[in-house]
């Protein structure tokens, strides 16, 4: 029998009881509904904490502490070498890397200053990964620079009569009283330095241009006193300090610990990597290929898998609890497609009589009650979507009402993520289908001489 | 074309352990020949109704063996028997067995659904044989809405649409009064005549027998003669 034959045939023996089929395509659509809007809530509030979790780029962002190395003369730290290895990898947007200048600088701009960390970026590189300028443009020539959002409100007028606890606030930021209200782009700062030389402190300063400004951090937590240098301005802060990185030396430091710090020509080691991948599906496969090459990292998703894992344990009892209701649906379909089978007994025992397979008896029963849980899921995904939609809705205006706030952010509590649908148009097919064995198994066992003598 | 051998069948009844057998066919030993109408007759309970249903495969004789177009078909599973039924054989029944929530049209049509034709095939074939049978202008029409000959008729045309060789016919004209019977043998007579059909009709009305080329009659579940009719 064709299938267009058979679709054919169910229609029309549904059409021969449309109350009863309609009760149970109901029954269906309800437990399939109540299945999808419990496991939505689960899934809101997945997506609320690991879209929390995931601002900005740091989903995408894999850091790299460093290297096992087999052998003993291979440095574990990360070089030029390894930064160009990154940026070859497949999947690879680019690959941020700094230096930190290893001083205590300070940066002044006229009578103001504050300290500051300073490092050495490809600006580049960084664009690509995504550093976002709130004000001004990227820097183009090597004594220009690009500051933190908060660096200004780290810079105050130092002065003998206020004591340093009084100009900061319980934040660590410079009181507003105390704080620059100029803007310093544009402007040159001096990056000031202090070496231990030849038994005395020397202090030299390093002018520079400030041409952007960065974005605020994603996280209101986070304050960025940052200036980003070329790596001409190390060049020159190193050749005052005589050491690499412009690193202190202190006055009690031994001979050989000084001789360690001073730069003899060695490779560049980047001490703040990060590879920024092309987007968050290939974090994972990254993550595993920088394991593999033997490099030490860190990324959001292995953070993410914990929290999913614990999600995940929540979405399953939501959804056996939601099959309950689904399987209450399959006992209807069970009891509509057995009082099916027992109208049609004539029917079927007039197929069988004239040539009718026991297998496409089956199949037609089969089919009809999925074809019942087909139309119940349909029904039911749409009602929930229309339900999800109402929860979301709703839900801020219940938390005005009860708890006197106003969100400032929209929360999605229901979600309901286009493959849970089709979990549940499959579930509910296959549950259908499950109830309706053993009618259809009953409907090929009739007898034929029975069936048309009308005494089953 | 059909050849029985030694073919028995009882019933059983009773519990398990107090089994009894009936014997209802004994020991039959026949042989139906390509293009012949056979009639099966005999009184109530003599056998002539099971005869028919161990050649149509709705029961398993208890003993002997059955051969339909040099097969062996007492062995056959359900499924086969399916096969079987839908390839070689046609079924005509007293009381019509017509599907009620189809038109005649659909009830036509059924075999060659559940065989899997092409549905152009299908309307071909079906109007042809509605017009062959007198009902072109009934083919809309439920089984409830026709009269018993129109739906012997339709029962006839669902018998014919596979092509089969072998019709099978329990009391074809059981349900008919005596115009429409005498148009129905005709029919049969004719379908024989020009198309080869062999027919294994069960009858207790002597009319009927008398088409047939030969008449078998049972007693008490066991063929008490077998001879050709002088002229039909």
């Amino acid at each position: 029998m064709r299938w267009k034959d058979r679709l054919n045939f169910i229609r029309q023996n549904m059409k021969k009881n449309r109350s009863r089929v309609f009760m149970t395509v109901l029954a269906t659509s309800i437990g399939c509904a109540f299945l999808i809007v419990l496991a939505s809530v689960g899934f809101g509030a997945q997506r609320y904490i690991v879209n929390d979790l995931m601002q900005d780029r740091a989903i995408t962002e894999v850091t790299i502490y460093g290297k096992q190395t087999s052998e003993d003369s291979e440095s574990p730290e990360i070089t030029k070498e390894d930064i160009e290895t990154f940026k070859g990898m497949e999947n690879v947007k680019a690959v941020s890397h700094k230096m930190r200048v290893q001083n205590e600088p300070v940066v002044t701009n006229g009578e103001y200053s504050g300290s500051s960390t300073v490092s050495v970026v490809d600006f580049e590189s960084e664009e690509k990964a995504g550093l976002n300028l709130s004000s001004g443009r990227m820097p183009e020539a090597e004594n220009e620079v690009i500051i933190g959002h908060h660096l200004a409100q780290f810079m105050y007028k130092e002065s003998d009569e206020t004591a340093e606890a009084e100009v900061f606030n319980e934040e660590g930021l410079v009181k507003e009283e105390y704080q620059m209200d100029e803007d310093l782009i544009d402007k040159t700062v001096n990056i000031e330095l202090e070496q231990y030389k030849n038994g005395e402190w020397e202090r030299a300063s390093f002018p520079v241009k400030v041409v952007g400004v960065m974005e605020e951090p994603a996280r209101d937590w986070q304050k960025s006193n940052d200036v980003y240098i070329s790596e001409k301005v190390l060049e020159d802060i190193e050749a005052f300090t005589g050491t690499k990185y412009g690193a202190v030396i202190h006055p009690d430091m031994k001979e050989n610990e000084v001789e360690s710090l001073q730069r003899n020509g060695e490779e560049r080691i980047y001490n703040d990597v990060q590879v920024i991948a092309g987007d968050m599906e290939k974090v994972e496969s990254i993550s595993q290929h920088l394991k593999d090459e033997g490099y030490h990292i860190y990324s959001v998703t292995e953070e993410l898998d914990q929290v999913n894992i614990v999600f995940a344990v929540v979405k399953i009892g939501l959804i056996i609890v939601g099959t309950i209701a689904l399987l209450i649906a399959s006992i209807g379909i069970y009891n509509t497609m057995s009082m099916a089978v027992t109208e049609r007994t004539q029917d079927i025992g007039i197929m069988k009589a004239i040539g009718g397979h026991p297998r496409m008896i089956r199949s037609i029963f089969l089919m009809e009650s999925g074809y019942i849980g087909l139309m119940g899921a349909l029904v039911g995904v749409a009602v929930a979507y229309i339900i999800s939609a109402g929860i979301n809705m709703l839900l801020p205006i219940v938390i005005q009402q009860v708890f006197d706030q106003s969100l400032d952010k929209v929360i999605q509590l229901s979600y309901i993520p286009p493959y849970l649908a089709l979990i549940c148009v499959a579930l509910s097919i296959g549950v259908a289908m499950l109830s309706g064995l053993k009618p259809a198994k009953k409907a090929t066992k009739i007898d034929v001489l029975s069936a048309l003598r009308r005494d089953v | 074309m059909i050849k029985v051998e030694s073919l028995s069948h009882a019933f059983y009844v009773g519990k398990k352990n107090n089994r009894q057998e009936v014997p209802v066919l004994r020991d039959i030993n026949l042989q139906i020949q390509e293009g012949e109408i056979v009639s099966i007759v005999g009184r109530s309970g003599s056998g002539k109704s099971t005869l028919l249903n161990l050649m149509s495969g709705y029961i398993k004789p208890t003993q002997g063996d059955l051969y339909i177009n040099e097969e062996r078909v007492t062995e056959f599973k359900e499924s086969k028997w399916a096969d079987f039924r839908s390839e070689h054989l046609g079924f005509i029944f007293q009381s019509f067995q017509l599907i009620p929530s189809m038109t005649a049209y659909q009830n036509i049509e059924l075999p060659l659904v559940m065989k899997g034709i092409s549905e152009y095939e299908r309307k071909r074939r079906v109007d042809k044989l509605l017009e062959r049978v007198g009902l072109s202008d009934f083919r809309e029409h439920y089984p409830s809405e026709l009269s018993g000959g129109q739906q012997q008729r339709v029962s006839v045309a669902r018998a014919l649409i596979v092509n089969p060789p072998i019709i099978l016919a329990d009391e074809p004209t059981g349900s008919l009064d005596q115009e429409t019977e005498i148009e129905l043998l005709d029919f049969i007579q004719k379908l024989n005549k020009e198309e080869k059909i062999t027919f294994v009709i069960i009858t207790h009305d002597e009319e009927v027998a008398q088409i047939a080329d030969r008449t078998i009659r049972l007693e008490d579940g066991r063929l008490v003669s077998d001879r050709e009719e002088a002229a039909k």
